[in-house]
């Protein structure tokens, strides 16, 4: 019952490993000095790349869910614990990144941004996903229930954030410091650097669901062991 | 007084970038830090999930070989 | 208790039609719509007779919904100048609150008289379950809301008895009863019951509470038509959301 872990799970764990290296050389070493904000600029770019991860895995926790809901087979719902656990992990990285960029550019830690605010709400959501399986001992409804809930998550989700966007153009949030934007427009040098990190924590996402599901697989033979011998 | 006088209008029109990189460390040291505590929830859990397996196929190779 | 269940369980099972016949979904629904329709009536009559005999929940809601305004007007310090601006928030707070006990206590009704299983076992459509349920819910808590209204007009000598404000109520309780039925449906099957209700359901229905307060906001201190106009669509778009997912999943929710 153990898997042997295959090569090509190594390979791509030594790739990663490589790419992120290369991606953190480019952020530091490449990549030129904001003109306005100075250093915390650099955090940008790998937080804008954890919270493309973290929509990746709550898009993947979407289609996991549909799957379950069609088919039934329980490795679907290991693989959409899988997705919701690494995009809880990013946006969770995004998210207190996005805050410690947000105190010298606006001189706020938080700012009610409607991306940082519904990437909040995600996790929320998430904490409701986890603690409902946890309610729940039969493995099949576990699985039917969760698949339930992300669909609900993912369809809410881009409502409550348009709904958000609303209510901040109608009445803008006021931020301190008439600089409130904290746009920047980017040299080439920083959307190479942007592009590389995305791509960089696209790999890192593939890498970690690989290892993840194959937790996830191992935990769910291990609970069937271990059923079968409490016979 | 001339470079006193272009220090003040520096430093009153913010000219030049900001002096933020202790942010820019925080901000790294949280992101690699939490990535890392992930990785290591991950490989924990794993040898975690290999030893039980090991014990419970031990324990069915007992139960096998009492019959 | 019993016998409105037992009336209702001969009434759907005389109107079944017993065909053997394979049709299409499209004529399934065709044939069974009158009964569907007679389902949904007759499972929403079951939970006003029992509530009307009982009246544990509604008098719950209200006590509740009564208690809340009085610990906000103590909590915010409702002066006259601050009121307008703060009723909004108030008033859909407490109609969320109380919106939370009425659908956690109807279902965990249900399925305490073991009346849930009973239902399932009918032989009726499953979504007449779920419109039903999701009626009677919808009714109580517009009872709930009619009540307090009044009651909030009197205590802070404001005048809330404005169509548009009835229209955002009608529409801001229609969403947040559908994704609740659906997910009280959820919670009274988990161990942690009671409990895991509001945290499923209100980061679900920040929508709903955004729009519906700046709509009441917006009927209050009379903002022009197109201002509101916004809210209001956000709320419609939500509840045909919202309303045909809930109605998707509830077989899955209820499948055994």
């Amino acid at each position: 019952m153990k898997q042997a872990k295959p090569i090509a799970l190594t390979v791509l764990d030594l790739v990663t490993l490589a790419l992120m290296i290369a991606a953190t050389a480019m952020v530091f070493l490449y990549a030129p000095l904001e003109a306005v904000m100075g250093q915390v600029q650099r955090v940008f770019y790998f937080h804008v790349s954890a919270a493309w991860v973290g929509m990746l895995g709550f898009g993947a926790a979407a289609v996991a869910g549909i799957a379950y809901l069609r088919t039934g087979n329980m490795q679907w719902d290991v693989r959409g614990m899988a997705a919701v656990e690494i995009s809880l992990v990013f946006f969770f990285i995004a998210i207190v990144s996005g805050s410690i960029w947000a105190r010298p550019a606006w001189n706020t830690w938080w700012t009610w941004d409607p991306r940082l605010t519904t990437a909040v709400i995600v996790e929320l959501i998430y904490a409701a996903y986890l603690m409902l399986r946890q309610g729940i001992e039969e493995p099949e409804r576990r699985a039917r229930f969760g698949a339930v809930y992300t669909l609900l998550g993912f369809i809410s989700v881009p409502v409550t954030f348009i709904s958000i966007r609303l209510l901040d153009t109608i009445h803008p949030v006021v931020i301190g410091g008439s600089g409130g934007e904290g746009g920047f427009a980017m040299t080439p040098r920083m959307l190479q650097t942007m592009f590389f990190s995305l791509f960089t924590f696209s790999v890192l996402f593939v890498d970690l669901y690989w290892h993840r599901v194959r937790l996830g697989t191992l935990a769910r033979q291990v609970e069937q062991l271990r059923l079968k011998l409490a016979q | 007084m001339n470079t006193i006088f272009s220090i003040l209008f520096a430093v009153l029109t913010q000219e030049g970038p900001a002096e933020t990189t202790g942010y820019m460390i925080l901000g790294y040291s949280v992101i690699f830090s939490v990535l890392g505590i992930y990785l290591l929830s991950i490989y924990i859990r794993n040898r975690n999930l290999n030893q039980d397996a090991n014990t419970l196929m031990e324990i069915e190779e007992q139960e096998a070989e009492d019959e | 208790m019993e016998r409105p269940l037992t009336d209702y369980q001969t009434n759907t099972l005389q109107s079944e039609t017993a065909t053997g016949e394979r049709i299409s979904t499209l004529e399934r629904v065709q044939k069974i719509s009158p009964n569907l329709w007679k389902a949904t009536l007759a499972v929403v009559r079951k939970d006003l007779t029992a509530e009307l005999r009982s009246r544990e929940l509604l008098s719950a809601m209200l006590v509740f919904a009564l208690l809340v305004v009085l610990i906000f007007n103590f909590a915010l310090d409702l002066q006259p100048r601050l009121r307008v601006t703060v009723t909004p928030g108030v008033l859909w707070v407490t109609f969320i609150f109380a919106g939370t006990l009425g659908l956690n206590r109807s279902m965990a009704m249900e399925k305490d008289r073991g009346c849930l299983d009973g239902l399932l076992l009918a032989p009726v459509d499953r979504s007449a379950i779920f419109f039903g349920k999701a009626i009677g819910n919808l009714i109580f808590m517009l009872l709930i809301e009619v009540i307090v209204l009044p009651v909030y007009s009197v205590l802070y000598n404001i005048n809330l008895f404005n169509p548009g404000l009835l229209l955002v109520i009608l529409l801001g309780s229609l969403g947040y009863v559908a994704v609740g039925t659906l997910l009280s449906t959820m919670a009274v099957q988990t161990r942690t019951r009671d409990m895991l209700l509001p945290i499923l359901l209100f980061p679900l229905t920040i929508p709903v509470v955004i729009a519906a307060v700046k709509a009441t906001t917006g009927f209050l201190e009379g903002w022009t038509f197109p201002e509101i106009q916004v809210w209001l669509n956000l709320l419609v778009v939500y509840d045909v959301i919202f309303i045909s997912v809930a109605f998707m999943f509830f077989d899955a929710i209820v499948e055994e």
